[in-house]
This record gives structure tokens, C-alpha cells and sequence, in this order.
């Protein structure tokens, strides 16, 4: 696992209150008990900790731990090629 | 009169639902900037905690168990909308639940059947939220609302209250079909 990726499971890990250890790129977090409220809480945590802001639109079609480090990905590189001259 | 598990089960839905409107609102202070959408913000969280609490304390009174497993109102917006974390989704949102509450809560007190606890406690509840509607705090959600763009309200307006009343029937064929009502009930 990338040290990335580590950032985003480490911000799920605080908002979802589970060990890291159980994130798995391929869990749902449906399956893994992480609900609204945790997913709210992950979204504006990620948005913190990586300056970056994650489009609602895709927010809400999120499904897997993998998911969520995909967007942040993106968000992360749309925002290093906006900063581009 | 003994708590029925419908009852029960009703209580904590209101107590986890008021729980995590708290939390969500209690989020949103952390995140906004406006000084005084921040004062109303904490507000918020603030009375929807102590109503979470009254309801835990009216549960235990009666002997029941507090369920954190019973899915809240805001949960079951969610599985049918997604998660949003957008400003105008969340103000809307709780704009939409309050007015859902108190109508859910003045509907339930015409119930002939409610334990005398429960009654008082959800009546405190609703005189609460009667008072806030005209208070200092009344209306803070609407003018946050108004500096947001109006095409945008209006859509997220429009989204949240088909997904509330879509919600409200799914809740109460759930609960009908879980703990029929028994035939004397009138």
C-alpha cells in the first residue's frame, strides 16, 4: 500500500472509529458498519488533511474503501493540474 | 401501562435520530466560518443532543434497551440519496428533517396508547421546538439558504422532499408490517 493510500485509511480509520487493519480496498463500507454520519465525517476529514474538495456528485455514488481512494486521487492530481501555469 | 416493543422501538428511532442530527450538526460547526452561522450551528447541536438525551433517559425510564442499532431517518435518506457533504444539501436537509420531526412527534401524541413518560417527554420536546420556531435562533437556516444560489436551493429543496416522503411511507409500512397494531386499536 502506497503511503497515499496509508493517509486516506488513516483518516477512515478516525471517522469510521474501526482499526485500520480491517480496511481493505476491495470492503464495501456498507459491509464494514461505516454509515452516513462516518462517511460525512471521512469526506470533510480527507478534504482537511489533502486541501483538496471532493465533488459531491461522487460522494454519493461511493461504495468502496478503493472508491474512496480513487477520488481523493483524482481530486489530489485536479488540483496539481489547475495549480499548473 | 407496560412499553410495547413498538414503542420502544419508536423511542429509539426518535432518540437515534435526534443523535445523529446532533452529531451532524455538531460537524458542520467545525467546518463553517461565518461567526454567526457557527453560533447557530452549535445551537442546533446542542438542543438536538439534550432532546437524544431526554428520549434515552424516558427509554430507560420504562424499562426498555437502547438500541443504536435502529437505523435513523437520516441513515434511510441516505441509502436512498447518497452521502452529501454540500452545504446547501446539509442546510436543506435539516431544514426538511425539522419540519418532518415536529410533524412526526405531534402525529404520534395523538396516539391513545403512548406511555404517560413518553408523552410527557415528547410533548417538552415539541413545546421546545414550538418556541424555537419563533426565537432568536428561528430562521437561521432559511437566511444561510438565501446566500447560497437560488437555482441550487430550489433543486436540493426539490430532491429532499421526495426522498422524505418516500422515507416516511417506507418507515411506516416497516413498522406496521414489524409490530401490527392490535385490532382494538382505533
Amino acid at each position: 500500500m502506497s503511503r497515499f493510500d496509508s493517509r486516506v485509511i488513516a483518516v477512515l480509520s478516525r471517522s469510521a472509529m474501526l482499526p485500520e487493519s480491517v480496511l481493505g480496498p476491495d470492503k464495501k463500507l456498507t459491509d464494514l458498519g461505516i454509515g452516513s454520519l462516518e462517511q460525512i465525517e471521512c469526506v470533510l476529514g480527507l478534504e482537511d488533511e489533502f486541501q483538496v474538495e471532493l465533488p459531491d456528485a461522487q460522494v454519493r455514488r461511493l461504495k468502496t474503501v478503493q472508491d474512496l481512494i480513487d477520488l481523493v486521487k483524482a481530486a489530489v492530481a485536479a488540483r496539481g493540474s489547475r495549480a499548473d501555469p | 401501562m407496560p412499553a410495547t416493543d413498538r414503542e420502544l422501538w419508536v423511542l429509539n428511532f426518535f432518540r437515534n435520530s435526534e443523535l445523529h442530527g446532533a452529531l451532524l450538526m455538531g460537524r458542520l460547526a467545525r467546518s463553517l466560518s461565518d461567526t454567526a452561522l457557527l453560533v447557530h450551528a452549535t445551537r442546533h447541536c446542542a438542543t438536538e443532543a439534550r432532546h437524544a438525551a431526554m428520549l434515552s433517559e424516558v427509554i430507560e425510564s420504562m424499562g426498555g434497551r437502547i438500541d443504536p442499532k435502529v437505523a435513523t431517518i437520516q441513515e434511510r435518506y441516505s441509502t436512498k440519496e447518497g452521502v452529501t457533504t454540500a452545504l446547501v444539501d446539509l442546510l436543506v436537509l435539516s431544514e426538511v428533517l425539522e419540519t418532518r420531526v415536529l410533524a412526526t412527534y405531534r402525529t404520534y401524541l395523538e396516539r391513545r396508547d403512548v406511555a404517560p413518560a413518553a408523552r410527557e417527554t415528547l410533548a417538552a420536546i415539541v413545546s421546545e421546538m414550538e418556541r424555537e420556531e419563533t426565537g432568536e435562533h428561528a430562521g437561521w437556516i432559511d437566511e444561510a439558504l438565501e446566500a447560497l444560489p437560488r437555482d441550487a436551493v430550489e433543486a436540493a429543496e426539490r430532491r429532499w422532499r421526495e426522498v422524505d416522503a418516500a422515507v416516511v411511507k417506507e418507515v411506516h409500512d416497516m413498522v406496521n408490517a414489524r409490530f401490527p397494531e392490535p385490532e382494538t386499536q382505533s
